[in-house]
């Protein structure tokens, strides 16, 4: 029984009601006066070099001030990828490069008085190109004849890169010997799996500004999950010191990874650089399609051998991921298809996991919630549906029988990190057999799966899959905070970690008052600014909880230290014989103290000190949270409709700091995953044009496509967490898709896998068997 | 570009604004300090822009400036502030459903434009109502939880 | 571009002979390339978004928003076909804009009301150059009819006995890919399949055929049901002929009572 009184409890998110009134600002919300708004001009083609670019004409326009070329910028080539330093991604993109890799990539930049002058301004543009070849497939951008796409470009770090054959990375982890695996195994399955590229479509496009303050230094202000990162690279760019660069980030309206990239800063801040005007650069729907990054398309090779009983004896697994034009996120994302995967079956005794991401001309692959863990998913789900199936075996007791419990470990965790080794670590908390449990209850899984149930043309099929991610990276990810004591009593925290929706601000403060004992509504927060808050990674695997609450939570460990000693002081008692309770210190008797009169102690009257804390934290652990997703769907099989009936989500998350919250990123990722499952895709005419470039086109869910959601947390208690808490964010996107697909079969036998799954698809299965 | 002059009736108050014919009713509103319209699309497909105009839910990015002049316009900010908020923002900050917030004052105007419409709506009528609204942060659960607290009648 | 907010229906059509273009819900013309126009004729003044109901018929003003429609005509005839199609169509904030005149002037592939409207055997009334009322296939199929002329109001029979509407979207909020409408008044089916490349919406062949024969069944419909689907990024021909068929089917022997 814990006694609580800020974690676990229904803590309204503190920018809440600032947000649905209005009042909170968003980077778009900011302005500034003279100034400038800043349009891309893109490529039309796929491949081409760029002979010359003639702005004359677009310069000479009134209220044009500045014209962005590679003739006039910095020659450098980076990595946009929102990641600690050196970033596992490849430095192959420059500001402007004399090539253009996509349809879409950048060509020029233009500042002007309006957004209209700018509009304008592009069309005045010339450009010569020298049309080249571009390749779309992945499979024939591997081959010995198909263009080069990178000719420059390098990683900082040790990893496998061959522009020769268009490869941005590559992964293998081996672990006994999967041939003889196969050869002693009862059955031998083999399937083919692919996905297609996703957009995270956050409901508020790529923003960013930036200015000079008064003393010269550039101030950007930007809808990004990585602030600090956006600081060394823009510092890095434009050979700018990183102490004359500030990035602070308002509130952000959605990220789920497409603003873990470092996209449209050093451009804000290099036209703000050179004009010493404010820029503004905010993206349209269309060009945060094109033109930003989405989910790895990936086709995965799945070949598992295994043993009457179940015994899954031996796994191959290869995967064939679409970098896109550049490569950001392609090595991490590729080991994570694996890394986030293989360890939830972890007495798999041989596996060899391979992978290649690849070049292509077309939009760039990036961060996406779930990040390779929902692509490997999509593919593990199903095989371990069709190896029950095979076996005549009850999946429920069979995912419960194999997956990884409490005190064991896997082979992977070491071997397969982020673009480097990983990190050993042990599960300390797992309670997925109870949420496998508590999930077939509720979705009456006995009762209906397998039963065929027909209602006129539909017919009633139910699917499960488990899935595990990971909560930060180990060793990796850093996070600190600081915390000062004001003279009523009250907390200013100051933390680097980054609120882009999540409400990670307000569980922050959550755990802080926990520490000291006083309501979270007596700790004001301030995040992500690089002048004022200290250091952290920025919001991305599903790390905040986890590692920056740890952080917080230490803080405020070593601010209590500094109360009670100013407590001891007054109290003139010893330390050990004083407690905190309720925002006041005691000690044995009864005597008390107010925070208040020790603030006003360490100000004004005795000794005085500003009570200051401060604490870092780096993880040597990623504990995961672990899923059961259930869903429950109607197949017509005379049209191939499916309507989703129910869907279910028991997870182990720890302890959820703030429930509602917790359950609302679980909610959110699940409806996300059913429409990527079910309509979301993107396609390309044959010159690698993206049609599917607005909502009009490229489909996700409203109120009315929203199927019966029930979601629900059970509590383990993670020791490594702040408060037992461990991590919720991207889990939530790996079951749905699996599932759906395992449903569908269970409706009508017909296996899909590829996505979406559309109406087609399962039509022509079912009347023609392909 | 030709300029016009026009009165507006924003959140109750006159306001004269100069605007360019062919100005969408959005960026007026977004140049004149109503920064709680936002900007997500341009294209009426996902709810961001809304406003209620003349009694009606419309995008105001699909509205032209000059048709909009001496009409009533409402606004997120119009039903209340932070000290005095409207019963559609309590419900929907007590229900969780505000993660990133920036569909969040579209939707409060879809809510309040359902009350206005229709006595006692079900959860059909709800999501009716709310379905030119996307968000991609929620799936939608708690809003359409926080609409259903109201209609029961938790807010008075 | 300049603006124009005219009193009254003669100095509209006044303004349409200079070629300016009608603007009701806008939500069309905002598709297009805006740049391009010289003026807009604002229709806001003129009071035709009345739904009314006079003798046998029903009557909607041109610039009676899809909210204006549906809300009226759930009154005065809930089974009508129209008041489920729009119910399909957009979504709560666009049917709050989208107008009957804007958008059988445009007539656009992807309408959820064009369909519906024919099988109603609407009519349209025009006024201006070509004043005069015509029927709406007739209408879609000659846009010259627009030239400095403008839709006043439409008009259908009442008396739906049953209706069927069934329109093939992605999402509950996307464009109608095609939609079936059947419209059963006193004895007489009518059909209109909306969406396709063929010239004519009403499935003429296949409603005779159902005058004179009480069973049918699919290899009956394939004889009279051969639609030509423009090409599709999303689905086949091949896979809306059939979903076509499918849904015709089921439709018919709902509205039979099968």
């Amino acid at each position: 029984m814990d006694n609580f009184i800020n974690v676990k409890k229904q803590k309204r998110k503190i920018d809440a009601i600032g947000l649905a009134t209005g009042f909170e600002k968003f980077t778009d919300d900011f302005s500034f006066p003279n100034m400038l708004h800043l349009k891309f001009l893109y490529s039309p083609h796929p491949f081409a070099e760029i002979i010359d670019i003639d702005t004359e004409d677009a310069e000479k326009m009134e209220g044009v001030e500045i014209v962005l070329t590679y003739k006039n910028t910095p020659d450098k080539l980076y990595t946009t990828a929102g990641q600690g330093f050196p970033e596992p991604s490849p430095y192959d993109k420059k500001l402007f490069d004399k090539y253009v890799r996509f349809v879409g990539d950048y060509v020029a930049l233009v500042g002007a008085r309006t957004l209209k002058i700018a509009e304008e301004a592009i069309n005045k543009i010339k450009v010569e190109y020298k049309i080249l070849k571009p390749v779309f497939d992945v499979e024939d951008a591997i081959k010995e004849d198909a263009p080069k796409i990178h000719r420059e470009g390098h990683y900082l770090i040790n990893a496998i890169y061959e522009t020769e054959r268009n490869i941005s990375a590559g992964t293998e982890f081996r672990y006994g010997d999967v041939d003889k695996g196969f050869e002693d195994s009862d059955f031998v399955i083999e399937e083919e799996f692919s996905l297609p590229y996703e957009n995270h479509c956050a409901l508020e496009p790529h923003s960013a500004i930036a200015y000079l303050d008064e003393r010269g230094r550039i101030v950007i202000i930007s809808s990004t999950q990585v602030p600090f990162h956006a600081r060394r690279i823009v510092s890095f760019l434009l050979d700018i010191p990183v102490n004359d660069i500030r990035v602070i980030k308002p509130r952000v309206g959605g990220g789920f990874g497409a603003k873990q990239e470092v996209i449209l800063e050093p451009y804000v801040a290099l036209v703000t650089y050179r004009t010493g005007k404010p820029s503004r650069l905010v993206l349209s729907r269309e060009e945060v399609f094109v033109s930003t990054r989405t989910r790895h398309p990936a086709k995965i090779k799945m070949k598992m051998g295994f043993m009457k009983d179940g015994f899954i004896n031996s796994l191959k697994m290869d995967v064939l991921m679409n970098a896109g034009a550049y490569g950001s996120h392609s090595l991490t994302v590729l080991s994570n298809v694996g890394s986030k995967v293989l360890p939830l079956f972890n007495k798999i005794p041989n596996i060899l996991f391979t992978g290649k991401s690849v070049y292509t001309n077309l939009p760039v692959g990036g961060a996406y919630r779930g990040y390779g863990a929902t692509q490997g998913y999509f593919a593990f789900g199903q095989m371990i549906d069709i190896i029950t199936r095979k076996l005549n075996i009850d999946i429920i007791e069979y995912y419960k029988k194999w997956h990884i419990k409490e005190g064991e470990t896997s082979p992977v965790f070491e071997k397969l990190g982020e673009g480097k080794e990983g990190v050993t670590q042990y599960i300390n908390s797992c309670k997925l057999s109870e949420c496998i449990d508590i999930g077939a209850r509720e979705i009456d899984w006995f009762k209906k799966r397998g039963k065929r149930i027909r209602n006129g043309d539909k017919v009633r099929g139910l699917g499960m899959a488990c899935a595990m991610q990971g909560s930060g990276i180990p060793l990796v990810d850093m996070a600190s905070a600081t915390m000062k004591m004001n003279d009523d009593g009250s907390f200013n925290l100051f933390v680097g970690a980054t609120d882009i929706g999540t409400g990670s601000d307000t569980i922050l403060t959550q755990i802080a008052g926990e520490v000291l004992k006083i309501p979270s509504e007596n700790i004001s927060i301030l995040s992500s600014d690089t002048d004022l808050t200290p250091f952290d990674v920025g919001a991305y695997a599903s790390s905040t909880t986890f590692v920056s609450g740890n952080a917080v939570r230490k803080c405020a460990e070593n601010v209590k230290e500094q109360i009670l000693n100013v407590a001891s002081e007054i109290l003139k008692d010893e330390k050990e014989n004083l407690f905190l309770d309720n925002g006041y210190v005691f000690n044995k008797k009864g005597e008390k103290v107010s925070f208040k009169d020790i603030a006003l102690y360490a100000f004004y009257k005795k000794n005085q000190f500003q009570i200051f804390g401060y604490a870092s934290n780096v993880e040597n652990v990623s504990p995961p949270p672990f899923i059961a997703q259930f869903v429950e769907l109607d197949v017509d099989i005379k049209t191939g409709f499916v309507d989703i009936i129910k869907f279910v989500s028991v997870v182990d998350c720890g302890t959820p700091i703030n429930p509602k919250l917790a359950e609302g990123q679980v909610e959110g990722a699940v409806l996300n995953a059913i429409a990527f499952a079910l309509t979301e895709d993107y396609i390309f005419d044959k010159n690698g044009r993206l049609l599917t470039n607005n909502f009009n086109k490229y489909k996700v869910f409203n109120t009315k496509d929203k199927p019966d959601l029930k979601t629900i947390i059970v509590e383990s208690y993670e020791k490594a967490g702040p408060f037992g808490a461990k991590s919720i964010a991207e889990i939530g996107m790996n079951g749905p898709a699996p599932a759906i697909a395992n449903a569908i079969y269970d409706a009508v036998g017909v296996r899909i896998k590829e996505l979406p799954i559309t109406p087609e698809k399962i039509f022509k299965k079912l009347r023609y068997g392909f | 570009m030709r300029y016009m002059e026009g009165e507006f009736i924003i959140n109750g108050k006159r306001k004269v604004i100069q605007f360019e014919n062919d100005d969408l009713l959005l960026d007026v509103l977004r140049n004149n300090g109503y920064k709680e319209v936002k900007c997500g699309c341009r294209e009426g497909t996902c709810g961001s822009c809304v406003v209620i105009l003349d009694e009606k839910l419309v995008n105001s990015c699909q509205v032209f400036a000059a048709t909009a002049t001496g009409k009533k316009i409402i606004t997120s900010k119009g039903l209340g502030d932070i000290k005095n908020p409207h019963k559609i923002h309590k419900a929907l900050v007590d229900a969780g459903a505000v993660q990133c917030g920036f569909c969040t004052p579209g939707m409060v105007l879809a809510i309040y434009y359902l009350l206005k419409e229709e006595k006692n709506p079900d959860e059909e009528k709800i999501k009716e109502y709310l379905d030119g609204n996307l968000c991609r942060c929620t799936g939608y659960e708690k809003i359409i939880e926080a609409v259903k607290s109201i209609i029961e009648g938790k807010y008075g | 571009m300049e603006w124009f907010f005219p009193d009254d229906l003669s100095d509209t059509l006044k303004l349409l002979k200079k070629g300016y273009i009608l603007h009701s819900g806008g939500t069309g013309i905002l598709m297009g390339d805006i740049k391009r126009i010289k003026g807009l004729i604002s229709l806001d003044k003129l009071n035709l978004n009345y739904v009314k109901k006079e003798k046998n018929k029903i009557i909607i003003g041109a610039t009676a928003t899809f909210s204006d429609v549906i809300k009226n005509l759930k009154k005065i005839e809930p089974e009508n076909i129209l008041v489920k199609a729009i119910s399909k169509a957009a979504s709560t904030p666009l049917r709050n804009r989208i107008t009957i005149g804007g958008s059988i002037a445009f007539a656009p592939l992807w309408s959820d009301i064009l369909g519906p409207l024919i099988a109603l055997e609407c009519k349209v009334k025009v006024i201006g150059e070509n004043k005069g009322e015509y029927k709406i296939s007739e209408f879609i199929k000659s846009p010259e009819i627009k030239k400095y002329s403008m839709i006043k109001e439409i008009s259908f029979d009442r008396g739906t006995k049953k209706s069927a509407y069934f329109t093939f979207k992605r999402t509950s909020f996307d464009f109608s890919i095609f939609n079936i409408s059947l419209v059963l008044k006193d004895k007489s089916l009518r059909i209109a399949l909306w969406g396709t490349k063929d010239k004519e919406k009403r499935l003429i062949e296949l409603e005779e055929f159902l005058k004179k024969n009480d069973k049918f069944d699919e290899d009956d419909l394939r004889r009279f049901f051969k639609p030509e689907f423009h090409n599709n990024i999303y689905f086949s021909k091949e896979y809306l002929q059939e979903l076509a068929m499918i849904q015709l089917l089921r439709m018919l022997n709902e509205i039979y009572g099968r």
